[in-house]
């Protein structure tokens, strides 16, 4: 039929493409000779460009934030009742089991499993978060909608972390009363909180692989258990990163993790721990916070590899959902 | 407006070949996209809607490469699927602003485009209540509402009035209908009549290949003289019912009336009669499957 395209465009123009044309506006370009130009037009022509090109990333932020804040009060609007459901109902019987049981009996310890039960709700919570999607018909109407695709998962699981760092800092304000000591307990938000949205990430991804929502939160909490209990010994390179002080002083020399889990894997013990001796050695020199930063510089890292490849994932079997 | 797509060719992972060297171009007003199961009209769908990749080929919508200007696209068209999700725990009103919100509507703008579309889906009435409390003819017509947000250029329905009754199909056939001043309206469906009634131009789909793009005017000239109907007894309804080429059969009062499209009459007593899209369809069906 030897059709060819015609060279007429859309009129209504997309913010990014205002943006764009905004920035090869304020571009240096091949100009008439500059001795005819007196400073003060060349100042006015800057002037120009550099606020069109200010006022154009200002509107493409404005178009941004606004389906952001849509997204973000929808999924709030969806997923905050049961997040709260399971975050408190099950923080006061699984902290009241474990304090009851004394199985907490260093208050580095109460805290630390904040760590375990916010990993926990962050599974249940993303592990239905594209599957519900898919199976109830409604991403074929998103994905269908002039966003990217990436910011529908990273604002939904932004959403499900900011709300566990809310009810994860009345969590540990709460029960760290209980505690006899609660130095740097307030670190321990921050750590949970980065951690959960790497874990959420991490099982979104899984969940696109799996057919069923349950299947996913299965395998994500068995990867998840087994990081938790036997590769801690890592140091810096593990997502459940503990800061705090082991324990005050006259409380030193306690048991500090979970004995028969790490008896298990005497030899990968010994090999983490001679990795973990070693890499806080090094960084223990540099400063006494670098293995902190370097461990959340690898959750970072996790995060963005794990988005990246779910990002290009879902480009390439986009047949996944239909 | 227009949309034209070039070679398109989409194989699926599985080696399932949904399209193949399609060639197409769609002008403004209401254009019928039939065929049958399996013959690649969602899959054109859901390529012009940008949700999935086309393996081969080139689309343009209003003269932009749709993968050179997927974002452009996306806020030129708006879509109704075959399946048409919506979340159960919203309004309906909710649910617009929503994704009037997601298509970068704001404020009073995005308030009033969407009590004008309550208004024109007739739903203005019930734009407080529940989406899981609406009828499945309610929840077609907020479908049809969310594809008009942001007044898309470009429209594309799947199916629309399956499952609909007969006054809910007139009043959407009707809507479709003006939706197409001025824009492009693609309508998907298997029930012929919808089109014959409201499409300008239409195309047959099958296996993947385009058999035919034109006026129903002319889909329809070319079983002129070639649609008969006659009179039998229910004696013959077994006989008559495997054939590919009959139409229908129905009971009136003279027996039992066979509707048949055949290039020579196929009983003495059968007389020529008008055809119809539906004639035209099975017509081109029949021909299509002969030479495969």
């Amino acid at each position: 039929m030897g059709l060819e395209p015609p060279e007429r465009r859309i009129q209504n123009r997309t913010v990014m493409e205002i943006m764009m044309d905004g920035i090869q506006h304020a571009a240096e370009k091949p100009y008439a000779p500059a001795a005819r130009e007196g400073r003060f037009r060349r100042f006015r022509r800057r002037w120009n460009n550099t606020s069109r090109l200010i006022q154009n990333g200002v509107q493409a932020a404005w178009w941004e934030a606004g389906y952001w804040i849509k997204l973000f009060l929808y999924t709030t609007r969806r997923i905050l009742h049961v997040e709260v459901a399971l975050s408190l109902a099950g923080a006061f019987v699984f902290f009241g089991w474990v304090v009851s049981r004394n199985l907490a009996d260093n208050p580095r310890d109460l805290l630390y499993y904040c760590y375990l039960y916010f990993s926990v709700v962050t599974i249940l919570l993303t592990m239905s978060l594209l599957p519900r999607e898919r199976d109830e018909d409604t991403l074929e109407i998103l994905w269908s909608q002039p966003i990217r695709r990436s910011s529908l998962i990273v604002i939904q699981l932004l959403t499900i972390t900011f709300w566990q760092w809310v009810l994860c800092t009345a969590v540990v304000f709460f029960f760290s009363q209980y505690a006899a000591y609660t130095e740097g307990r307030w670190w321990i938000v921050p750590l949970v909180v980065t951690s959960s949205f790497a874990i959420g990430a991490v099982t979104v991804l899984i969940s696109t692989f799996t057919r069923h929502s349950m299947a996913a939160g299965l395998v994500a909490l068995l990867i998840f258990g087994i990081h938790f209990y036997w590769l801690q010994q890592l140091g810096p390179v593990q997502i459940f990163y503990h800061t705090l002080p082991a324990a005050p002083p006259a409380l030193r020399g306690g048991p500090p993790r979970p004995e028969t889990a790490v008896s298990l894997l005497s030899i990968h013990t010994l090999i983490f721990s001679t990795v973990s001796s070693a890499l806080s050695y090094v960084f223990g020199k540099i400063s006494p916070c670098m293995p902190l930063i370097l461990n959340r510089f690898f959750v970072l890292a996790l995060v963005g590899f794990v988005l990246d490849y779910l990002f290009r994932r879902l480009r390439r079997t986009a047949e996944w959902f239909t | 407006m227009d949309v034209i797509c070039q070679g398109l060719t989409k194989i699926y992972p599985d080696g399932k070949e949904a399209l193949l060297d399609l060639d197409l171009h769609i002008q403004e007003g209401l254009f019928g996209l039939l065929g049958p199961n399996g013959a690649g009209k969602t899959t054109l769908m859901e390529i012009l809607t940008l949700l999935l990749e086309p393996t081969r080929g080139q689309v343009w919508i209003d003269g932009c490469d749709i993968r050179k200007h997927p974002d452009q696209i996306r806020s030129q068209v708006g879509y109704l699927p075959q399946f048409f999700g919506f979340f159960p725990e919203l309004k309906a009103v909710e649910f617009l602003e929503y994704l009037g919100g997601l298509r970068g509507l704001r404020g009073r703008e995005l308030k009033r485009h969407v009590n004008e579309l309550l208004a024109q889906v007739r739903l203005g009435g019930v734009a407080h209540k529940r989406l899981k409390t609406f009828s499945g003819g309610m929840l077609r017509r907020v479908g049809i509402a969310q594809a008009l947000l942001g007044h898309p250029k470009l429209i594309i329905v799947d199916e629309p009035t399956a499952g609909l009754d007969p006054e809910e199909r007139v009043h959407f056939r009707n809507l479709l209908f003006e939706l197409g001043q001025g824009r492009v309206v693609i309508l998907s469906t298997h029930i012929v009549k919808d089109v014959e009634e409201t499409c300008n131009q239409l195309a047959l789909l099958h296996e993947g290949r385009l058999r035919f793009q034109g006026s129903p005017t002319a889909f329809i000239r070319a079983v002129q003289g070639k649609t008969w109907e006659f009179f039998g007894s229910h004696d013959e309804v077994e006989h008559f019912a495997s054939r590919p080429n009959l139409v229908s059969i129905c009971e009136k009062m003279n027996g039992i009336c066979f509707r048949v499209v055949s290039p020579t009459p196929p009983r003495d007593n059968a007389r020529p009669v008008m055809p119809n899209l539906e004639d035209a369809y099975v017509h081109f069906l029949e021909t299509v499957r002969q030479a495969a």
